[in-house]
């Protein structure tokens, strides 16, 4: 894939920090300064009490295998057939939906320990998941 | 039985690829078939109009489409909207529709829905890729098949369920489908068809899926105390539902397989009705995959959790069973044409409580119930009806 099919972002959005950070190799979300909510995906504003007076942390980038599926139809950007997961962070994370790289098929368990790991695809900086 | 709001006429178009018809010809015939199907009702009776329709501005170059349809049928409804809600915009529209009678503010509505996906089948793929999260999951490749098949995986470990058993969903409904002439997907398929059949999202393959079809469908509600002016056989809407969970797939990994959402939601219904899954005769159930209609047949309560294989296997979900659901051939099947699904589940539950399925009749069929859901199963609409 040499361009995301999607408009995501741009530096004029709120959240554009979170890719600039991807930038750095770090996996970042938005906490609520009021009411100490941390949240996933981030936001500009708390789903909770809707402050939005928020500050950037960053996530965990081990954990679980949750489930997985390989994808053999989508969208001819993406260059099907390839791999995507739900990896839970560990220390009670959040769950993230990512493509998985570096393994195939038959060697995935679910259960197994996975990572997050950084790429860019063109200049847009994605996360990716990886068995450890 | 106590009900405020009736249904009195239904119209069905054969649903395909169909090159004949226009969109708003589509359209036209699915409500010309509902005032052949009521010789009482006329155009100046209907007060309000909901439109289902998820895609029309990319599908066929059209926004503004209830506006269209009252032009093209010639009527000036006093409340008039398109409902969008994806895949339920059609139950969505029939709730409204009901809503709208039992507030008093009109006394007779006729919900429309229609897509017609195979002028543009590219951009009706692309539209369904992109009801998921654009942001968060689109963008990482994520499909409507690859959604169901990350639950499909957990489904299987969890509780058991087989590659076989969710191939057995497939035959049923193209069973069903070959038996009804308004089925898109008429030819039937054995056990090594689908198992063999391409991948689409491992473990669920073509035949596990429902396709990219155009069709519409007409639903006539009216009061209830109005019903028998318009036709003998009126169908009594006695409960409805609807509930919802955060719409990305990874907010809630419980309801990946645990549809929460769906338990509420026929849980209200239910309760409404004054029913318990016990006493439904007959359903059609949101089969956009395989999978789906496993896990509805537990969470709508008709056998215990994570046994919904095991329901398919013993023949429970097929005529001479337990509960028969989908016997019209369902979505994947029949076809699911976006906006037009959940109003054409109505229909075929009407046409069971009539008596008029012909070879695929229930018999003695007197409660029906039908769900539609949209996302990935992060937002769903239940209704009850009884003769």
């Amino acid at each position: 894939m040499e361009k995301f099919p999607f408009y995501l972002w741009t530096e004029k959005t709120k959240i554009h920090q979170f890719w600039e950070n991807l930038k750095d190799n770090k996996l970042t979300t938005t906490r609520c300064l009021k009411c100490n909510e941390i949240f996933w995906p981030p936001r500009h504003m708390c789903p909770k009490c809707y402050e939005n007076d928020l500050e950037w942390i960053e996530l965990q980038q081990e954990g679980i295998l949750e489930t997985y599926t390989e994808i053999g139809v989508a969208l001819k950007e993406f260059n099907p057939p390839f791999l995507v997961g739900c990896i839970r962070l560990d220390n009670n994370g959040p769950m993230i939906f990512a493509r998985m790289r570096n393994c195939t098929r038959d060697e995935i368990i679910l259960g197994m320990r996975c990572k997050i790991d950084f790429d860019f695809v063109g200049e847009t900086p994605i996360y990716v998941i990886e068995p450890l | 039985m106590t009900s405020d709001v009736a249904i009195v006429a239904i119209g069905l178009t054969k649903f395909g690829k169909r090159e004949d018809v226009s969109y708003r010809e589509l359209l036209g015939d699915s409500v010309r078939s509902a005032f052949l199907d009521s010789e009482e009702l006329a155009p100046q009776d209907i007060e309000g109009l909901y439109v289902a329709s998820a895609q029309p501005e990319s599908l066929v170059d059209q926004a503004h489409v209830a506006n269209l349809a009252t032009e093209y049928l010639g009527i000036y409804p006093k409340l008039v909207s398109r409902i969008e809600m994806a895949c339920s915009s059609g139950g969505v529209a029939i709730r409204n529709a009901m809503i709208a009678i039992k507030a008093g503010i009109v006394d007779t509505v006729l919900v429309i829905g229609v897509e017609k996906m195979n002028e543009n089948p590219g951009v009706a793929f692309r539209n369904l890729c992109i009801v998921p999260d654009v942001t968060w999951e689109s963008s990482h490749g994520m499909t409507a098949p690859g959604g169901f098949a990350l639950m499909a995986q957990l489904h299987m470990k969890k509780y058991g369920t087989t590659r076989e058993q969710m191939a057995m969903v497939g035959i049923k409904s193209k069973k069903f489908g070959s038996l009804n002439e308004y089925a898109h997907y008429r030819k039937p398929v054995t056990l090594e068809d689908v198992l063999n059949a391409r991948m689409i999202a491992y473990p669920l393959g073509l035949l596990d899926c429902s396709g990219i079809s155009d069709g519409a469908a007409a639903a006539i509600l009216t009061r209830a105390d109005l019903a028998k002016k318009y036709t003998d056989t009126p169908v009594w809407m006695l409960g409805s539902g609807q509930s919802l969970e955060p719409a990305m797939i990874s907010s809630n990994m419980h309801s990946l397989i645990e549809w929460d959402a769906l338990r509420k939601a026929a849980g209200t219904a239910y309760k409404i009705a004054g029913k318990t899954p016990h006493d439904i005769d007959v359903a059609e159930v949101h089969d956009c995959f395989s999978i789906s209609e496993i896990i509805e047949t537990e969470e709508l309560g008709f056998c215990k959790k994570g046994e919904g294989g095991k329901m398919i296997e013993e023949g429970q979900t097929d005529l001479g069973g337990t509960i028969p659901l989908n016997t019209s051939g369902g979505l994947m099947s029949k076809g699911h044409p976006i906006g037009a699904t959940g109003v054409t589940q109505v229909v075929d539950v009407i046409k069971q409580l009539r008596g008029e399925a012909d070879k695929r009749q229930v018999e003695g069929a007197e409660v029906g119930l039908t769900q539609n859901l949209s996302g990935f199963a992060t937002h769903h609409v239940v209704h009850i009806y009884s003769v």
